[in-house]
C-alpha cells in the first residue's frame, strides 16, 4: 500500500484468532460439501434425459442410415427395406409453409407491440394472448386448424392437405416469434431511433434501416428455434396433414412427415417399420440437432 | 398439461378411468390425439368438447402463473 493508515488497531480486540486456513471439518464447509453435491446430483438428473435419448436414438437409428433410406419410399406393411424420402421431404415443405405464414406475421407483430404501439390496452391484450397462446397445447392448434381448414374444405374442396399442416405448425411458432422480435427490438438502445429521427428519417426507415438490423441477432435465432420446434412436432400434424406411403403430390394434398411417420411406425407391429421409425427419429433428431447449433452460432456471430 | 405425443404412444390410451396409477389411463390430448383422426359425426364434437376443456385448463393455468408471476416480481 502506498499511503499506509496512520491508524493502528488491536488486532486481539477485532479479529477472531482462529487460524484462517480452510477448514473441511467445519459444520458450515460439511453443509455446503452436502448442499453442492445434492446439487450437482440434481443438475445432472436434469440433463440425463438429454443424454439418454440421443444415445438411445443414435444407437438404434444410426445403424441404419443408409442412402436409400433418403430417396425410397416407406415399403407396404410385411414388406422389408425402403426409405423416408417423402416424409424428409415432406417435413421440408410443412415446415417452409408453416415459415411463410408465421415470419412475417410474427415479425410484423412484434414490431408493431414494440415500435408502434404504445403499450396501451390494445397492445397489452395482444401481448397477453400471445403468451396464452404459447401455453397452449400442441394438440389444440391441431383441432382449431382441423376446424376451420380440414372441416370445411375450404381449399378446393381437398380435405386434410399439407397446407392444414403448415398453417397449424405457424399457430405454433406465431408466439415464439412474435415474442423474440419484441424482446429483440427492445434491445436496440432507444438513443439510435432518436438518432435516426434526427437526421430526418420517418418512423417507417428509421425500423427498417436501422432498429431491424441492429436486431437481426435475436430475430433470427428467435425464428431458428421456432423452426426447430415446428418441425420436430407431432400433434399437430395428426390430422390436418394426415400421412401418405406416396412422395408428396402437391400442398393440397395429404403429406407424409417424419414426426407423424415415427408416431405411425413406431406403434406398428412391423420390424421394418419399426426401424424406418428410429431412422427417422435419427434424421429427425439431427435435424434439429443442426438447427439448434445454428441459432447459436447466429447469437454469436454478430455479438452487439 | 397439454403435451401430447410423448403421453399418448405410452399411457395405454385406456378408455376408462382406473384409481391405480399402474394401470394404463388416458388424457385429454392423448384421446385427441388418436381418435381425431378416424371420427365423424357426434364423436368429433365430442372432441371438440374434450378439446374446449383443455383449452379453458391451460387457459387457467397459464392466467394463473402469470398473476404469479406478475405479484412476485413486484417485491423484487
Amino acid at each position: 500500500m502506498a499511503n499506509p493508515s496512520p491508524i493502528t488497531y488491536d488486532n486481539t480486540a477485532l479479529f477472531d484468532r482462529r487460524p484462517l486456513q480452510f477448514d473441511p471439518a467445519l459444520r458450515r464447509n460439511r453443509l455446503n460439501l452436502l448442499f453442492t453435491s445434492i446439487a450437482g446430483i440434481f443438475a445432472a438428473i436434469a440433463v440425463l434425459p438429454l443424454v439418454l435419448v440421443l444415445f438411445h436414438v443414435l444407437m438404434q437409428g444410426g445403424r441404419l442410415i443408409s442412402a436409400s433410406l433418403f430417396t425410397q419410399l416407406p415399403p407396404p406393411p410385411g414388406l422389408d427395406g425402403g426409405g423416408i424420402g417423402n416424409a424428409i421431404l415432406g417435413t421440408v415443405l410443412v415446415t417452409l409453409i408453416a415459415s411463410l405464414i408465421a415470419i412475417p406475421v410474427g415479425v410484423g407483430g412484434g414490431i408493431y407491440l414494440s415500435e408502434y404501439s404504445s403499450r396501451g390496452w390494445f397492445a397489452q391484450f395482444i401481448s397477453f394472448g400471445n403468451d396464452v397462446l404459447a401455453g397452449v397445447p400442441s394438440i389444440i392448434s391441431g383441432v382449431f386448424v382441423y376446424g376451420i381448414v380440414v372441416a370445411t374444405r375450404i381449399f378446393f374442396d381437398q380435405s386434410y392437405s399439407a397446407m392444414a399442416g403448415g398453417i397449424a405448425l405457424s399457430v405454433l411458432m406465431l408466439p415464439t416469434v412474435i415474442k423474440t422480435t419484441d424482446e429483440g427490438l427492445k434491445l436496440v438502445p432507444q438513443e439510435l431511433r432518436w438518432g435516426a429521427y434526427g437526421v430526418g428519417a420517418s418512423k417507417f426507415v428509421t425500423v427498417t434501416r436501422i432498429t431491424l438490423p441492429s436486431a437481426f441477432t435475436p430475430i433470427a435465432t428467435g425464428i431458428v428455434l421456432s423452426i426447430a420446434r415446428a418441425a420436430g412436432e407431432t400433434a399437430p400434424l395428426i390430422f390436418t396433414a394426415l400421412f401418405s406411403p406416396f412422395w408428396p403430390e402437391g400442398v393440397f394434398n395429404p403429406i407424409a412427415t417424419m414426426s407423424v411417420l415415427i408416431f405411425n411406425f413406431a406403434i406398428m407391429p412391423y420390424e421394418a417399420q419399426n426401424e424406418l421409425a428410429w431412422a427417422a427419429s435419427f434424421v429427425l433428431v439431427m435435424m434439429i440437432l443442426a438447427a439448434n447449433l445454428l441459432a447459436r452460432w447466429i447469437a454469436r456471430m454478430t455479438k452487439v | 398439461m397439454g403435451e401430447t405425443m410423448a403421453v399418448t404412444m405410452i399411457i395405454g390410451n385406456a378408455l376408462n378411468f382406473d384409481l391405480s396409477l399402474l394401470a394404463p389411463g388416458n388424457t385429454i390430448a392423448a384421446m385427441l390425439a388418436n381418435q381425431f383422426g378416424e371420427a365423424d359425426g357426434i364423436q368429433v364434437s365430442a372432441l371438440m368438447y374434450a378439446a374446449l376443456i383443455l383449452m379453458l385448463l391451460t387457459f387457467a393455468v397459464n392466467v394463473a402463473a402469470q398473476w404469479l408471476v406478475r405479484r412476485l416480481s413486484l417485491r423484487y
